[in-house]
């Protein structure tokens, strides 16, 4: 069926099922890549994306279950890559392999819509994906560098 | 060279050292994904390595797998050193599987902390060839020597007249010069780019989704694929009901892959759905189960007629020979004081985020990879053996991997993706494993279960230490040395840098039909827990200073007593309760953890990890601090939480919810102290590991005289939290 989605400020109409996971459809209907499959049972957080200012785990959540709501994704943080996150994962060289910061990226923003200067305990108690390569103490560093820029 | 991702460079570039200069557009697309082809590379070595355009700016392709240990940028930094490219503007390119890029010995594979080490000297005579190239051209344009042009960050300089240009301005003159066989390198003490921390070059497009991992693959009129492996270890698919299957919504095709069904569908989700559906029969006969197997392993340390001798260190043909077994019996039986202590660490899975996936194109004869591969030549010999398809009709373009760990360099998923595509001939189709197959049925790093005999003097002095393994060798990995156990299993039992006056290394290889393969750090991520247990269980029976007997058992070594005496000083070392050390050398570095531990009742709060490292050169300092970090967190996930459970045959555990790892809630501040010097280059990626689950467990005991020998630590009723 054809479901109606506003993706990074854009509408678009997808045609699978209703019950399809929000992640599958972002990624292979939509063709947004960034957002990434990681566990498929909401635990690593890998395809973590903006759900009306919330913190959603798309690989949880169906496409029926948001439709009508504002999405944003890793491609919608900003036009060029400046987004003010973005900027301070650069600056403290925080990703190696690289496949969970999109998703931990999108935590932070949403973390940070709440809570404009978070102490490292919030960042550790609010921020729960997963990175295989272990780059946590980039992360912290890089969350409270964008806070103090904003 | 052929165009194989529809996509064409509008620029025009040079190949240096192409026949064909000028001639033809070079590949694009291939900033995300690595050129792959299965001729020669006409251009010759050097161009494969680098494209010069005609604006002057250079894009270099590392010839490594960029799995997070930053070969996307380091390798192409040594390159550019020796080019002397203006590096702000360079752009860097993953490769594909190509003669081209083997390393000095032959192959091509990212794997064994290697990739510094054994391109060093490569990269730099590629960079410094083509930085005479262009000097050449230059010269010969303003008629003079060569010796009165100068370059630097991608401009030649007329150092009679002041003039300049651009690399873009004679490339492509320089490119029909003849490759100097052997051009002047420059000396270290001029290096502009080399021991410089800087920006890597991967990162931005990891920041804004950009990257392309195996996972992102998409080509035109693709399908997809998911996979449902035998449950069992060690069975194959006999029977199987994909009825259900069939008639799901999108799917075109139910395969069997003997060791897995696949469906093909329209879409992934489809295919996962329908996949999920089917049903495959468990065969007949005894089963793998986790406690039967440690009684096994256990009752095989008996056996002194199956115990192999492994050697203490050296190197060929002056191996240092573990001590004779009844010459090692008797002196420990002798002994006035001995100490025995039984250890063991678990089956445990890669879980790199980013699961077993590969995309394939079978066309007649041929069939072409998209993947996030670590391996390289040996792709496609093994998926010829599998599928029939010829080995050089088989070419391999690799995307970012999404985490390796020693996992992806496997062909198993390889294999797989070859049979899904040939049963779609014509059609690409990516196939993705579902967290919970990768879980269950990666290739996992082998359970091996200690015991240590110790004879002292009535002193305290160490007479003999005898330490034997019985574990499972690698199904990935025949390599053996005549007479000896499995190396990638037990190497290292007792390390080469703990010298006792006598010493002896043996083990078990234990035949068990669960898949191991390499993981990071191979036989050290055990070994190093085992030896800097024992260590440590050694220094507290005699009343030695856990530094101070580390250091009194080193010899001829400075470097471990440099990184041994910088991280105690840098963690003060005995200025509180709940402090443990760990030492590991490997791959030609050295580390020292220094852990502190909070424990109240039986809850665990890591509090710091203060790290001295020595890699000799470091090409990127502040890389390797990441990739130290990087090894500490992944060492403390498996020694908190790691372990992979078999009950009648099946892995119980399925997700980041019963295989947990660290995260931000639980990871310890890391303060880590580089040593560097020029004079020799070791890995990175690994060498971290060993060394920080005895410094944890150390630490736990130095805090609550618990002494932890059996891995994962949440075993022993430890709760962990910040």
């Amino acid at each position: 069926m054809t479901i109606q989605l506003k993706i990074n400020g854009e509408n678009r109409s997808v045609d699978v099922a209703p019950d399809t996971p929000l992640l599958w459809v972002i990624r292979d209907a939509v063709g947004l890549k960034g957002t990434k499959y990681g566990c498929g049972v909401g635990v690593c957080g890998a395809c973590t994306v903006e759900v009306d200012g919330s913190a959603v785990r798309s690989c949880s959540v169906t496409v029926k279950d948001v439709e009508g709501g504002a999405i944003t994704t890793i491609e919608g943080l900003s036009e060029d890559g400046s987004h003010p996150l973005q900027e301070a994962w650069i600056e403290e060289q925080v990703p190696q392999c690289g496949y969970c910061q999109p998703g931990m990226i999108m935590a932070a923003k949403v973390m940070l819509q709440s809570n404009s200067s978070p102490s490292e305990d919030d960042i550790r108690s609010q921020i729960t994906n997963v990175c295989r390569c272990g780059t946590y103490p980039r992360i912290t560093r890089a969350i409270q560098r964008a806070a103090r820029s904003t | 060279m052929t165009d194989r991702t529809g996509l064409l460079l509008k620029r025009r570039s040079f190949l240096l050292g192409s026949a064909a200069v000028g001639a033809g557009l070079a590949l694009a697309g291939c900033d995300a994904i690595g050129i792959g082809a299965r001729d020669p590379v006409p251009a010759g070595k050097l161009g494969a390595y680098i494209e010069i355009f005609d604006d002057g700016s250079v894009a270099i392709t590392t010839p490594g797998a960029e799995m997070g240990q930053g070969v996307a940028s380091s390798l192409p930094k040594i390159l550019a050193e020796e080019l002397g490219a203006d590096w702000e503007t360079v752009t860097t390119r993953l490769s594909g599987v190509d003669p081209a890029f083997a390393k000095p010995s032959g192959r091509q594979l990212s794997g064994n902390s290697d990739a510094v080490m054994s391109y060093y000297e490569p990269l730099r005579k590629v960079g410094a060839g083509a930085r005479e190239m262009l000097v050449a051209a230059a010269a010969s344009r303003w008629g003079v020597e060569q010796g009165d042009v100068t370059v630097s960050k991608g401009v030649l300089t007329n150092s009679n007249t002041g003039d300049t240009l651009s690399f873009g301005d004679v490339a492509e003159e320089a490119a029909k010069l003849p490759i100097p066989e052997n051009p002047v390198l420059k000396d270290p003490q001029d290096f502009e780019l080399i021991g410089v921390s800087g920006q890597r070059k991967d990162i931005p497009a990891k920041v804004d989704g950009t990257a392309v991992f195996g996972i992102d693959v998409e080509l035109p009129g693709m399908l997809h694929a998911a996979i449902k492996h035998a449950p069992v270890a060690g069975a194959s698919v006999e029977q199987f009901d994909a009825s259900t299957a069939r008639g799901m919504p999108g799917v075109l095709k139910v395969v069997n892959l003997s060791d897995a069904v696949a469906v093909i569908a329209e879409s992934y989700w489809q295919a996962q759905q329908a996949v999920d559906t089917i049903e495959i029969a468990d065969p007949l006969g005894d089963k793998v189960d986790s406690d039967a197997l440690k009684d096994r392993f256990r009752a095989a340390l008996d056996r002194d007629q199956d115990a192999l001798p492994f050697v203490l260190g050296g190197r060929p043909p002056d191996w240092i020979e573990s001590a004779e077994l009844p010459a090692i019996k008797r002196a420990i039986a002798n002994a006035p004081q001995k100490l025995e202590f039984n250890y063991s660490v678990p089956y445990l899975a890669h879980a790199t985020l980013e699961p077993m996936c590969a995309t394939a194109l079978v066309k007649g004869d041929s069939c072409e990879f998209w993947a996030p591969t670590q391996a390289g030549d040996s792709i496609a010999p093994d998926v010829t053996a599998a599928t029939g398809i010829p080995e050089d009709a088989i070419t391999v373009h690799r995307t970012y991997l999404g985490g390796g760990f020693g996992r992806k360099n496997d062909r198993d998923f390889m294999i797989q993706a070859a049979k899904i595509a040939q049963a779609m001939p014509g059609r690409p189709v990516k196939m993705i494993w579902s967290r919970e197959q990768d879980t269950k049925h990666g290739f996992h790093r082998p359970a091996v279960v200690v015991r240590s005999k110790v004879g002292l003097s009535s002193s305290g002095e160490v007479l003999a230490v005898h330490t034997r393994g019985a574990g499972q060798p690698l199904k990935t990995s025949s390599f053996k040395l005549p007479g000896m156990p499995s190396p990638a299993t037990f190497a290292a039992l007792i390390p080469e840098h703990y010298k006792f006056p006598m010493s002896r290394i043996d083990a078990i290889d234990m035949e068990e039909p669960i898949k191991t393969t390499f993981w990071r750090a191979v036989a050290g991520s055990s070994s190093g827990f085992f030896s800097d247990s024992l260590v440590d269980e050694i220094a507290h029976h005699t009343g030695r200073d856990p530094v101070e007997f580390r250091l009194s058992l080193m010899q001829d070594n400075p470097r471990g007593e440099a990184v041994l005496k910088l991280a105690a000083g840098e963690a003060g070392w005995g200025s509180r309760k709940g402090m443990g050390v760990g030492y590991w050398n490997g791959w030609n570095s050295h580390c020292v953890h220094i852990v502190e531990v909070t424990v109240e009742e039986k809850r665990l709060t890591i509090d710091k990890v203060t790290t001295a490292f020595d890699c000799g050169l470091a090409v990127d300092p502040d890389n390797v601090i990441a990739q130290v970090e990087s090894a500490i967190n992944f060492g403390l996930s498996a020694a908190l939480f790691g372990k992979l459970t078999w009950r009648d045959g099946k892995v119980v555990e399925s997700h980041y919810g019963d295989y947990p790892v660290v995260t931000l809630a639980n990871a310890p501040q890391i303060e880590v102290h580089l040593i560097s010097s020029p004079e020799t280059i070791g890995g990175v990626g690994e060498t971290g590991l060993p060394p920080i689950a005895p410094a944890l467990t150390n630490a736990i005991f130095d805090a609550t005289g618990d002494r932890i020998r059996d891995l994962p630590i949440v075993d022993s009723g430890y709760e962990v939290r910040r």
